[in-house]
């Protein structure tokens, strides 16, 4: 297989541009409305112990990928069945983001357009990128996320002149149980979803920074994401912060006398682009790995074919989605996110113990 | 629509046979390969005949349920 580098930099871009493709246009925590940024910091502090579960799973088992790995703890027949298993999570879970960025173009830029069109241009796009390889991908997310992290701050601190305080108010009016639930959604969606980068970790070059570098992203994507929450909540107030489909794409649209919202609109699809060609490559280096084949290019297309299916076939409309999402995708989420990494984990750590062992015998 | 997806498919086809062709493992290669295009193909005629199956959400609800009761 042809060898694969990443820098650290790329992949702190990454983990901030793989995390930004859901929470952009899906952010479970404004569910929580006045409370949104307390439910998102508990599912921030969730989500910082998934990704250290996943990264100390690349430490104790250097340079494999997520398939190897499962191959080698399960055994060939249940590592082949996990795995099959992972790579349909990862079809799927591009699928939904494919379907939730053509509904935004469709509802934001593009309303007479059918939303099948969209789509299938956007994976084109996708297509494209994954067969030139995953360090194109990972170049284009390293130049253009320093932009789309530029443009939210600017968007925020020019709506800083409409932001009222009040919104903070009645802190905790429904009670704990409702931002803990909300909290444990934000958890899934879109920290969870980190799982994928299992599947992209072996490649940076600096093995030794892994975990100092995907600490930084996390924390840096936490901070972006909280800043833009806020600055949601703070313009639109609570309600319109849990009923509006897309709250960003509407604050800047409040700028006055400039109009921003389509060039944010074009910096949110790119990062959700950055998402499912993510999740696509994923898959398809997966299927792969499982084959024992060198080249991963044949099955791009026909994958690709099978991501637009389903986008189509996941659920009826985008509200549904959005209702979908917290109940039914966390639940089905819970099994690839935390149950199957926890228990690799653990072999990993029983076997790593056992070398040191026989070592010190 | 469906003289269009069946083009489609082709296209996508046509596009890999120089892949296909160059592999080494040839059978490893084209019967996953024709697999995954044959599944990518029924979901998308069945979606164009308007004849989609069961919503993908309402199948994994289902499992969901199957294994946690009451949800």
């Amino acid at each position: 297989m042809k060898k694969i580098e990443m820098s650290n930099t790329q992949l702190f871009f990454l983990i901030i541009g793989f995390l930004l493709g859901t929470t952009s246009v899906l952010n479970p925590a404004a569910a929580a409305q006045q409370d949104s940024w307390l439910a998102f910091i508990l599912g921030w502090i969730g989500g910082l112990l998934l990704l250290l579960i996943y990264v100390s799973i690349t430490i104790l088992n250097p340079g494999k990928t997520l398939v190897d790995i499962l191959l080698e703890t399960f055994g060939k027949f249940f590592g082949t069945v996990v795995s099959i298993i992972y790579i349909w999570y990862f079809i799927h879970l591009a699928a939904v983001v494919l379907r939730f960025f053509g509904e935004y173009m469709v509802t934001v830029l593009y309303p007479e357009t059918p939303v099948v069109f969209i789509i299938i241009c956007l994976m084109l796009g996708v297509a494209y990128a994954v067969r030139s390889g995953l360090e194109v991908t990972v170049r284009t997310n390293e130049l253009l996320m320093p932009i789309l992290i530029l443009l939210e701050t600017t968007l925020s601190l020019s709506l800083i002149g409409m932001y009222n305080f009040n919104h903070f108010l009645p802190f905790l009016e429904q009670g704990f149980g409702p931002i803990l639930k909300t909290a444990l959604t934000g958890v899934m969606v879109p920290y969870g979803e980190n799982i994928v980068l299992l599947m992209v970790f072996p490649f940076i070059n600096k093995k030794e920074e892994l975990r100092k570098t995907s600490f930084l992203a996390f924390i840096a994507a936490g901070v972006l994401f909280l800043a833009i929450l806020v600055r949601d909540l703070l313009t639109l107030g609570p309600e319109m912060l849990k009923k509006a489909s897309f709250p960003s794409d509407i604050s800047a649209k409040l700028i006055p006398g400039i109009q921003i919202d389509p060039i944010v609109a074009a910096t949110l699809v790119i990062s959700g682009g950055i998402k499912i060609s993510i999740c696509t490559y994923a898959a398809v280096m997966a299927i792969s790995q499982l084959l024992k084949l060198d080249d991963y290019n044949v099955f791009v297309l026909p994958v690709t074919a099978i991501i637009v299916s389903i986008s189509i076939w996941s659920y009826d409309s985008y509200i549904h989605g959005v209702q979908w999402i917290p109940q039914e995708w966390t639940m089905y989420s819970f099994p690839f996110q935390v149950i199957i990494p926890v228990i690799l984990l653990v072999i990993s750590l029983f076997k790593r113990y056992s070398k040191s062992k026989e070592h010190f015998r | 629509m469906i003289i269009g997806l069946i083009a489609v498919f082709l296209i996508i086809i046509l596009i890999d046979i120089p892949n296909l062709k160059k592999t080494k493992h040839k059978a490893r290669t084209i019967i996953p390969y024709f697999f995954l295009i044959l599944l990518g193909f029924v979901l998308s005629l069945l979606q164009v005949m308007d004849k989609p199956p069961m919503r993908l959400h309402t199948i994994i609800e289902k499992i969901i349920y199957f294994f946690v009761p009451g949800g």
